[in-house]
C-alpha cells in the first residue's frame, strides 16, 4: 500500500533531482565552453530534461538575490517556429540584472568612444526598426569620431556580436546587443541626458 | 460581383505574399489596408469549395492576424521609444560629447557574466606544448636585414616631420584634398610618382608614407599596370574609410628622385 512514507520519499528525491539539475544550469549558463558566451536551447534540454525552462526560471530567481539574470536571445531565421522550437534555437545567457557601476565600467577595459560609438549606433538602429544600411551608420558616426576610425570601430562591434551585417551591408541589431543592452533604457537616456547629469556621474566614478 | 476562379486565386496569394513580405523585412505593417483585404476574403468566401481553396482562405486570414499582431507591436514599440525617428538619433549624437554618449551606453548596458576555466584536458595540452618548446638559445635568428634597408622607427617618423597624433590626421586629409584637386585635373587618375615625389628625398618619404595610409584606408585606389609597370593613383571617396586588405604593394624609394616599383 503506498503509504505517507513513500510519498515523502518521493518528494525528496524530487527536490533532490531539481537541486543537481538548478547546479547543472548554472554550470553551464556560466562556465564559457565555445568562444561565444551562453548555451543553445537545445543543450539545455539535452542536459537538464524536456522541461528545462522550469529550472531555467528557478535559476533565475537565485540569480536575482545576486543581482543578475539569466536572458533568452532568440534567433532571427524567419521562420515561423512554435514556442518549442523557438526556445531550441535561442541562446541562453546571465547578464547582469541592472546597470554596471561606473567604477566597474572603467575597469571593463572599453575604450570610452567605443561606448560612445555603440550608444549612437544602437539608438539609430532602434529608430530604424532596427536595421540601416552600413554607409548611413558610417556618416552618423563620422560625425563624432575620425573617419578612419569608425570603419574599424564597426567592424569590432560585428566581431563581438553586437552587431549583425548582411551580404547587402545591412546593419541590424546582433544578439550580443539583444541580450546585453536595453534599447528603451538607452534611448531614455540619450534623449534625457544632460551635461550636470555627466559631471555627476564622473564625481561618484 | 463575380470573380473568376483563377483571378481569386491571385488575389488571395497576394494577400498572402504581402503579409509574408511585411512579416519578413519589417515594413511599416500599417502599410496593409487590413480592413480592405478582410472585406476582399469576406467576398470571395462564397465561391471557396475545395478544400485546397480554403486553406489558401485560412492561411490569408492567418497571415492578416499577424499584420494585425505586427502593428500592434509596432505601436508599443514606437511608444516605448517616444518616437524615437533616425533624425532625433542624429541630432541628439551631435549635441552630446563622447562622454555623455558613453554614460548614456552604461545606463543601459547589462554585461553577459561568464567564467573562463581551465579543464584537465587543457591543461594536459598545455604541458605538451612547453615541452616541446625548443630553448629560447636555439630560435633561429631574425633575418638580417639586406643593405639599404631598414624599419622605420618612431624617431625615423618623427624625423620626417611625421608622428600618429591628431595633427596627423590633418596631414592625411591635407594629403588627400591635394591628391583629389591633381586627380580631377588629370581627368580621374594620377600617377604615383608625380604625385609622390617632393622637392627632397625626406618630402618624398613622408608624401609615400601618408599615400599609403590613404591607400590602406580606402581613400585612395593604387593601379599598376602590368605592362609598363606604372603606378597609378585614383581618389575613391566613395571607399573611404573601409579599410582594404586584399593585398600589399612594396614600393621601393631611392634617393634619385623615384622608385624601382
Amino acid at each position: 500500500m503506498p503509504s505517507r512514507w513513500t510519498g515523502r520519499v518521493k518528494a525528496m528525491a524530487e527536490e533532490a533531482s531539481y537541486a543537481r539539475r538548478l547546479k547543472r544550469a548554472a554550470q553551464l549558463l556560466l562556465l564559457q565552453r565555445h568562444r561565444t558566451p551562453g548555451v543553445k536551447g537545445w543543450e539545455l534540454r539535452r542536459s537538464l530534461g524536456k522541461n528545462y525552462m522550469k529550472i531555467v526560471r528557478m535559476l533565475d530567481g537565485e540569480l536575482e538575490k545576486l543581482g543578475l539574470q539569466v536572458k533568452i536571445v532568440y534567433e532571427d531565421s524567419g521562420e515561423t517556429l512554435d514556442e518549442e522550437a523557438r526556445l531550441d534555437r535561442a541562446r541562453f545567457l546571465v547578464t547582469f540584472r541592472g546597470p554596471l557601476p561606473a567604477a566597474d565600467a572603467q575597469a571593463s577595459g572599453w575604450r570610452i568612444d567605443d561606448l560612445a560609438a555603440l550608444a549612437a549606433t544602437l539608438a539609430y538602429l532602434a529608430s530604424k526598426q532596427g536595421k540601416a544600411s552600413r554607409s548611413e551608420v558610417e556618416r552618423l558616426l563620422a560625425s563624432k569620431l575620425p573617419s578612419w576610425r569608425v570603419s574599424i570601430i564597426l567592424d569590432k562591434f560585428t566581431r563581438l556580436g553586437y552587431l549583425h551585417e548582411d551580404e547587402n551591408e545591412v546593419l541590424t541589431v546582433g544578439w550580443r546587443a539583444k541580450a546585453e543592452v536595453d534599447l528603451e533604457a538607452l534611448t531614455e537616456s540619450l534623449l534625457t541626458i544632460s551635461e550636470p547629469e555627466v559631471e555627476k556621474g564622473r564625481g561618484e566614478a | 460581383m463575380r470573380v473568376k476562379p483563377g483571378q481569386a486565386e491571385e488575389r488571395i496569394l497576394r494577400i498572402i505574399h504581402l503579409c509574408r513580405e511585411v512579416e519578413a523585412k519589417g515594413f511599416n505593417p500599417f502599410e496593409v489596408d487590413v480592413a480592405g483585404e478582410l472585406e476582399v476574403l469576406r467576398r470571395l468566401l462564397p465561391g471557396w469549395v475545395k478544400p485546397s481553396e480554403l486553406t489558401l482562405d485560412g492561411e490569408a486570414l492567418r497571415g492578416l492576424a499577424r499584420v494585425v499582431e505586427l502593428q500592434d507591436e509596432w505601436v508599443r514599440a514606437r511608444s516605448r521609444l517616444r518616437i524615437l525617428d533616425p533624425e532625433t538619433v542624429r541630432e541628439r549624437v551631435a549635441e552630446l560629447t563622447i562622454p555623455q554618449l558613453a554614460e548614456a551606453f552604461l545606463k543601459a548596458w547589462r554585461p553577459t557574466v561568464k567564467i573562463d576555466f581551465l579543464t584537465g584536458e587543457r591543461l594536459r595540452e598545455a604541458a605538451s606544448y612547453w615541452v616541446r618548446l625548443k630553448p629560447k638559445s636555439r630560435l633561429p635568428e631574425p633575418p638580417a636585414l639586406k643593405e639599404g634597408e631598414a624599419e622605420a622607427s618612431g624617431e625615423a617618423l618623427k624625423s620626417l616631420g611625421l608622428s600618429l597624433s591628431e595633427d596627423f590626421r590633418g596631414m592625411l586629409e591635407e594629403t588627400f584634398r591635394q591628391l583629389k584637386a591633381e586627380a580631377e585635373r588629370a581627368g580621374g587618375e594620377i600617377p604615383y610618382w608625380n604625385f609622390v615625389r617632393a622637392g627632397s628625398f625626406r618630402e618624398t618619404v613622408a608624401r609615400a608614407y601618408l599615400v599609403s595610409f590613404l591607400a590602406t584606408y580606402g581613400y585612395v585606389h593604387l593601379s599598376q599596370d602590368r605592362l609598363t609597370g606604372e603606378l597609378k593613383l585614383k581618389p575613391t571617396p566613395e571607399t573611404a574609410g573601409k579599410p582594404r586588405g586584399e593585398y600589399s604593394l612594396a614600393i621601393p624609394l631611392d634617393r634619385e628622385g623615384e622608385g624601382h616599383g
